[in-house]
C-alpha cells in the first residue's frame, strides 16, 4: 500500500508556536522516508504565516528536483497583481513541480468568493488544477459554496479542521459536486471511513496526515486497517490523489 | 512501517492489533451527543471498534448520563451488565443538577459497574473544587477510586490549579486526567511530578505532535504516569494506536501507556483479575506491575 498524504507543510513560523516544527525540507524527507510515506503534496508554513510570495518562490527552490514531493503555491486575487495572472501560471507551475493552488484568506486578508478568485477559478477548471481550501486557514463553508455554485466542476481537496466528527458539515458538499474530495487529516472518527465509503464509495478520500502538527501514523493506521476491501484502502491511501495528480495539465 | 524504530508499529501496522499487546481505552463514551455523526454509538458497534484492536476494555460515561438528566445513568447500567467483560462506567457527577443521596447510593448499589466518576468542569461550568462536590470526591477517595475528570489547560473550571488542589486533598484518588491540560502542555509534567496519582490521558492529545513527547521528557516516571484513550466513539482506537506508534518512545514505554499502566490501576477493583486472566497479554497481573512499578 502506498502512501501518497495530500497534507504535509514545513518551515518555520513566525505567528503560531509549533511544538516540533520541521524547519527544512531536508528533515521533511527523512521524515517521509521513516514513516514510510511515498509522496507528498506539500506547502510551506510561511505561505500562511509569513510573507505568502516569497514562500511560494522558496517551495519551488526546495523541492527542485524532488520527485517524491509536489508543491501548492498560496495565490492572492489578481486585483493587486501581486503574482503572475492566473493564465500565465501554469507554465510556471510545471516548471516547479507546483501541481495545485491553495487559499488562504485569514491571513492573506482577501474573501474566498468565486467574484473575487474567479479568473483563477476558471482556469483551474480548464486544466484540471485542484484548489487545496482549508477551514483552518480562514474558509468558510459558505465561500464554499459560493465557489463551488460558480465553478462545480472545479476540483477541490477539502480539509474540514472547524469541528470534528464533522460528517454533517461535509457530507453534504460532497454529494452535490463531484469533484469535492475529503483530506482526512482530522477525519478521525471511529469508523469514519468505512461509514463515508458506504454511502460515497471510496475514491473521494485522501489520505491525509496535517503532519507535523500530526503524526502520519495514526491515519496511515486507520486507512491500512479501515474495514473497507483492500483495492479501496489503496485509492485512499494514495491511489486517489495520484489520479488528481495525473490530470493536472500545465502545457 | 509508521516507525521504523519500534517493533510494535510494524506489528501493529501489519495486524492492526496483537494479542500480545492489549489496549485499555480510560476515555469512551457511549449513544447518542448533540454534534456529533458517530456510526458506531451503541455498546454492540463499539464492542466491535475494540475487537479490531484488542482494546480489552473501554471505561466511559455515557452521553445520555451527561447530556439529558432525565434519562441519566441507566444506560451506562445496562451497558455494562450486558456486556461486563469489555465495559465499566465513571458515574456522572452533574454538578448542575446534583442529588448527592441518590447518586451515591447508585454508586453502593452498582459498585460493580460504577469504577470511579466523571467530572466535566468546562461542560458544566463548575469548578471541580466546588464544595458541593465534596462528597463525591470523598467517596472516591474512600474508595481508592480511578477519576476520569475532563481537564483543559486553560480551564478555570478544571484546569492544572484545580486538579492540583483535589489531587493534595484526596491522596487516594487516581485522576485520569482528560486531554493532559490541553494548550497548556507544560502544566501536565509539573502536575504529575508533584502528585503521583495524576495521569495524563491522552484523548485530543494526540493530534498534537509533540505534546505526549514533552510529556515523556519532562515527567520523572514517564510513561509510567500515561494512560491511553480515545473518546470512543467519537474517535477512532486505529487513529489513536498509530499515533502513539508514532511517536518518539520505546516499545516499552508503549506497552506501559497501552495497557501496564492500566493493568496495575485496574487490579484494585474485584471485577478485573478474572477479565484479565481469560483476554489478557498472558503475562501475570504481578509480572506487569514489577515492570511498570507505580509512580512515586
Amino acid at each position: 500500500m502506498e502512501f501518497f498524504d495530500c497534507n504535509v507543510f514545513y518551515g518555520l513560523s513566525v505567528a503560531q508556536s509549533q511544538m516540533l516544527p520541521v524547519p527544512t525540507v531536508g528533515q521533511l524527507q527523512t521524515a517521509l522516508a521513516e514513516a514510510g510515506v511515498a509522496k507528498a503534496v506539500v506547502w510551506r508554513i510561511e505561505q500562511h504565516t509569513g510573507a505568502m510570495m516569497t514562500a511560494n518562490r522558496v517551495l519551488a527552490e526546495d523541492i527542485r528536483g524532488a520527485d517524491n514531493l509536489y508543491g501548492t503555491w498560496s495565490i492572492l486575487p489578481s486585483h493587486t497583481h501581486e503574482m503572475p495572472a492566473p493564465d500565465e501560471l501554469p507554465p510556471l507551475m510545471k516548471a516547479n513541480r507546483i501541481i495545485g493552488w491553495r487559499l488562504m484568506p485569514k491571513m492573506g486578508r482577501y474573501f474566498a468568493r468565486a467574484f473575487v478568485l474567479g479568473d483563477y477559478f476558471k482556469v483551474a477548471v480548464e486544466r484540471k488544477i485542484p484548489v487545496f481550501i482549508s477551514t483552518a486557514h480562514g474558509a468558510r463553508p459558505e465561500d464554499l459554496e459560493d465557489i463551488l455554485k460558480a465553478f462545480p466542476q472545479l476540483t477541490v481537496v477539502l480539509t474540514y479542521a472547524s469541528d470534528w466528527p464533522s460528517d454533517r458539515a461535509y457530507r453534504p458538499f460532497v454529494k452535490e459536486w463531484p469533484n469535492l474530495h475529503i483530506d482526512l487529516s482530522y477525519c478521525i472518527g471511529d469508523a469514519a471511513i468505512e461509514s463515508f465509503c458506504q454511502e460515497y464509495g471510496p475514491s473521494r478520500l485522501l489520505y491525509g496526515s496535517n503532519f507535523p502538527d500530526c503524526y502520519f501514523g495514526g491515519l496511515m493506521q486507520m486507512v491500512r486497517h479501515a474495514g473497507i476491501p483492500i483495492a479501496d484502502r489503496e485509492a485512499i491511501a494514495g491511489g486517489n490523489l495520484g489520479r488528481i495528480v495525473q490530470e493536472v495539465r500545465l502545457d | 512501517m509508521i516507525n521504523p524504530r519500534s517493533k510494535l508499529a510494524a506489528e501493529f501496522f501489519e495486524h492492526g492489533k496483537l494479542k500480545s499487546c492489549p489496549i485499555f481505552n480510560f476515555h469512551a463514551h457511549m449513544h447518542d451527543c448533540f454534534g456529533l455523526f458517530m456510526p458506531r454509538k451503541t455498546p454492540e458497534g463499539m464492542i466491535q471498534a475494540m475487537q479490531e484492536t484488542n482494546t480489552l476494555m473501554s471505561f466511559f460515561c455515557g452521553h445520555e448520563g451527561m447530556l439529558v438528566p432525565q434519562v441519566g445513568v441507566q444506560p451506562d447500567i445496562d451497558a455494562v451488565r450486558k456486556y461486563p467483560d469489555y465495559f465499566r462506567s465513571y458515574h456522572i457527577v452533574m454538578a448542575r443538577y446534583l442529588d448527592v443521596q441518590a447518586d451515591l447510593a447508585r454508586m453502593r448499589q452498582h459498585a460493580d459497574v460504577f469504577m470511579g466518576f466523571k467530572f466535566h468542569g468546562d461542560w458544566f461550568e463548575v469548578p471541580i473544587t466546588r464544595d458541593d462536590l465534596k462528597p463525591y470526591w470523598e467517596y472516591a477517595n474512600e474508595h481508592h477510586m480511578v477519576v476520569l475528570a475532563h481537564t483543559w489547560g486553560t480551564s478555570k473550571y478544571d484546569g492544572p490549579d484545580q486538579v492540583a488542589q483535589i489531587l493534595s486533598r484526596y491522596p487516594n484518588v487516581v485522576i485520569a486526567g482528560a486531554h493532559g491540560f490541553h494548550d497548556a502542555w507544560e502544566r501536565a509534567p509539573e502536575v504529575a511530578n508533584a502528585f503521583p496519582n495524576y495521569y495524563f490521558e491522552l484523548t485530543a492529545v494526540l493530534d498534537n505532535r509533540g505534546a505526549l513527547e514533552m510529556f515523556l521528557e519532562r515527567a520523572r516516571n514517564g510513561s509510567r504516569q500515561v494512560l491511553f484513550g480515545c473518546d470512543l466513539p467519537w474517535f477512532s482506537l486505529h487513529h489513536g494506536i498509530g499515533a502513539v506508534l508514532s511517536a518518539e518512545m520505546s516499545d516499552e514505554d508503549r506497552r506501559n501507556i497501552f495497557y501496564r499502566n492500566g493493568v496495575r490501576l485496574l487490579k484494585r477493583y474485584d471485577w478485573f483479575a478474572p477479565i484479565w486472566h481469560a483476554r489478557g497479554s498472558g503475562e501475570s497481573i504481578d509480572d506487569i506491575c514489577r515492570l511498570a512499578p507505580a509512580p512515586k
